[in-house]
């Protein structure tokens, strides 16, 4: 686990402190090796993509995306990525192996761009390769 | 050989071994355990008094050859804690080993009436029972290791702590894994002290030169293994290098607190600051850096998903097995304890004294609400376990759960449904879950819900997360499938594999298939879950109880929980939907 220090010496008129929480293989990206929570300083707008490109990771390495505790994506969707931050959010990013069991997730407050996807897509399986042939 | 049913009367110390009448023949694991209490057990008995039994079964693939993952025994009695039915499941190394032995079902019954206790040997020649005072008192560590000095072929021991004496309420029921620690509990419901009522401190099972298990349809079965097999091995949760293996089932912890549904403190809050330093993750990584212990470990032979965990302290030498995410939630988060180590000494604690690691972990953080410490303070946590070791009046308290601990302490926010307390799921949170919790046959668990594939689940294959139309079709669909891998012997974790790969699901049915000789599909799993279901939703009538106790506690009502704010809203009519099939034609 690897706690990083706030860089304090961005200018804060064109600058945001967000909250990266970082789990799995991605953690070695904030200087962790199973688990990584570090604070950045990026520019104001920043979008999730933004993130992953300034911690070095490919979208495809990511997962579950929560913001500030909102589901907002799930393995393989990458809906999540335009979703913009604002300054004192807390994003948490897992890898790309993670799943999270349907069950322990039926009806957990989720993303309006998540709800939508889900909507009319396929929510119930566990992974969204899971998918049962037509018979 | 055909199964048989072995009945053992305590009153009169004889054991008989009996054909299985025509109605149980189909049974197995949790479906046998639930049909015998159903038809044996008096639902207006008291728990503790001469009228329960305790009936052990191991499961329909239990013990055959290398179907993967299926060292499952069930426990099944009437529950001193909830006062329903009660199925409690276990791995270690019974399930195989009784099921060898021709046994489809132990049935426990009577009570000394010399006031003795006793221990059972169990082997191809039958039973002994066998005086049990020099183990009376002592911890399961000691009677693992006791009984593997004294018998040969590295028995299973299925057995109860001091606690499980006491007929103490959380008192649960340990079996013995490969390395001979007691690590496996049927935890669930008390029926530690089911087992303690009828003066059995210990069963210990041998299965060499045993009959082994029937198998009638042996290319049906290879087949169901293989496809089931197959699923387990490529599915990302449960393959090897896969987040049960590496992580174990603590890989939860930091997703569930992430999204704001992790019970904290006494369920006040569904977050915890201290959430990664009690994760599966944080295991792992302690594991590496102590160069001891291990994750990736079998809580029983043939177990090929391997989630369980052995815990290094800082010097170097084992503290416990397993570390899950379910006792790190209940003896960490919940207490406001965010110190791994003291998760697993109390862990140890629990699994020597005989306590169920979810029911205990909230009755501390109860008792830290109602004053008797504080939050957070770990040092006074783990010093109750001495409390309860010595038998004092408070830890007698303690080892009675959440619903007697806060009667005594006076609290009201006690997260418990039918007398069994909540595991590390918050409801208000994470609202599916809240169904299952409030309308299982068992009290609150959050092992009775499966997620099965919509297509068998018969909703159509779209179901809207978001609402709670459907939410009690689906949960009823997801606790009778449960309830049919309950009484497979199989791990209820090929539920992962099995929902997303289809052949995995086929597999599962025809290598049960196979072993009974039937002609079943994977469409006829949820008809026969709802069976098991019905004798135990019939059985808890009986004994008392309506739709009124399938509600969340009352605080969850107008407790608004934290970061997402929110309340149970679920309305009481949905919660009703999901057993009214059970009087219907």
């Amino acid at each position: 686990m690897c706690y990083n220090e706030p860089n304090l010496e961005e200018a804060r008129g064109t600058f945001m402190e967000v909250e990266i929480a970082l789990y799995g293989k991605i953690a070695r990206a904030g200087g962790g090796k199973h688990v990584a929570v570090l604070t950045r300083s990026l520019p104001t707008g920043s979008r999730i993509r933004d993130v992953l490109a300034a911690l070095g990771l490919q979208p495809e390495e990511v997962g579950l995306i929560f913001v500030n505790s909102v589901l907002s994506d799930l393995p393989g969707l990458h809906i999540a990525l335009d979703d913009e931050l604002h300054a004192g959010d807390h994003l948490g990013l897992f890898a790309a192996d993670y799943i999270w069991p349907y069950q322990y997730r039926d009806g957990t407050v989720v993303s309006p761009r998540l709800r939508e996807a889900i909507a009319t897509g396929d929510y119930l399986h566990h992974h969204p390769r899971g998918r049962w042939s037509e018979t | 050989m055909a199964r048989k049913i072995l009945r053992i009367n305590m009153t009169d110390l004889t054991a008989t071994y009996e054909d299985i009448p025509e109605k149980w023949a189909k049974w197995a694991g949790r479906g046998l355990t639930s049909a015998i209490v159903f038809d044996e057990v008096d639902p207006t008995c008291h728990p503790l008094g001469p009228n329960n039994k305790l009936v052990i079964a191991p499961g329909w693939v239990s013990g055959t050859p290398a179907a993967p993952s299926s060292g499952r025994t069930s426990f099944g009695g009437k529950s001193p804690l909830t006062g329903t039915i009660k199925e409690s499941n276990s791995g270690g190394l019974s399930s195989q080993k009784i099921a060898k032995l021709g046994i489809a079902a132990i049935i426990l019954e009577g009570q000394p009436k010399d006031g003795k206790w006793y221990y059972l040997f169990i082997n191809k020649d039958g039973v002994k029972f066998e005086d049990a005072t020099d183990l009376l008192g002592k911890g399961m560590e000691e009677v693992d290791r006791i009984m593997w000095e004294r018998y040969e072929h590295k028995p299973a021991v299925i057995g109860i702590g001091p606690v499980g004496e006491r007929l103490a309420a959380n008192a649960g029921i340990s079996v013995n894994d490969p390395e001979n620690n007691p690590g496996r509990y049927a935890g669930r419901g008390g029926l530690g002290a089911v087992m303690g009522a009828r003066h059995v401190k210990a069963i210990v099972v041998d299965d060499k030169g045993g009959p082994g298990v029937e198998i009638k349809n042996m290319d049906l079965f290879k087949k169901g293994r293989k496809k089931l097999t197959n699923a387990i091995m490529t599915h990302d949760l449960t393959k090897k290098g896969g987040g049960l293996n590496a992580y174990g089932t603590d890989v939860l912890m930091n997703i569930i607190n992430e999204a704001g549904g992790l019970p904290t403190r006494n369920f006040s809050s569904g977050q915890f600051e201290g959430a990664a330093k009690i994760s599966g993750e944080m295991i792992a990584e302690m594991v590496e850096k102590r160069k001891a212990g291990m994750t990736g470990h079998a809580c029983h032979p043939g177990c090929i998903i391997q989630c369980s965990n052995i815990y290094p302290g800082p010097d170097g030498r084992i503290i416990a097995s397993p570390i899950e995410y379910e006792t790190a939630f209940a003896l960490g988060a919940n207490c406001g304890i965010d110190d791994l180590d003291f998760v697993a000494k109390m862990t140890k604690a629990c699994n020597d004294l005989g306590l169920d690691t979810i029911e205990m972990g909230n009755t501390i953080a109860v008792a830290m609400e109602g004053g008797l410490l504080e939050f957070g303070d770990k040092e006074g946590a783990l010093a109750l376990f001495d409390e309860i070791a010595k038998g004092t009046p408070l830890g007698r308290v303690l080892s009675n759960g959440v619903e007697a601990t806060a009667k005594v302490f006076g609290v009201h926010r006690t997260p418990t449904v039918k007398g069994q307390s909540m595991p590390a799921y918050e409801p208000r949170a994470i609202k599916g879950i809240g169904f299952t919790y409030a309308t299982s046959t068992m009290g609150a668990d959050h092992t009775s819900g499966y997620t099965i594939a919509p297509e068998i689940a018969g909703v159509g294959g779209k179901v809207d997360p978001l609402t709670y139309e459907g939410k009690a079709e689906l949960s009823l669909a997801f606790q009778a499938t449960t309830a049919f891998i309950d009484s497979t012997g199989y791990c209820l974790f090929i539920a992962f594999p099995i929902l997303d790969i289809q052949e995995g699901f086929e597999g599962m049915v025809e290598s049960v298939a196979g072993v009974m000789g039937w002609d079943i599909s994977a469409n006829d799993v949820v008809e026969i879950g709802k069976e098991i279901l019905k004798m135990e939703r019939l059985f808890n009538e009986r004994a008392g109880f309506t739709n009124l106790d399938d509600r969340l506690p009352e605080f969850m009502r107008y407790e608004p929980l934290p970061p997402h704010n929110v309340v149970w809203d679920v309305p009481d009519e949905e919660l009703d939907k999901v057993y009214a099939w059970v009087h219907e034609s």
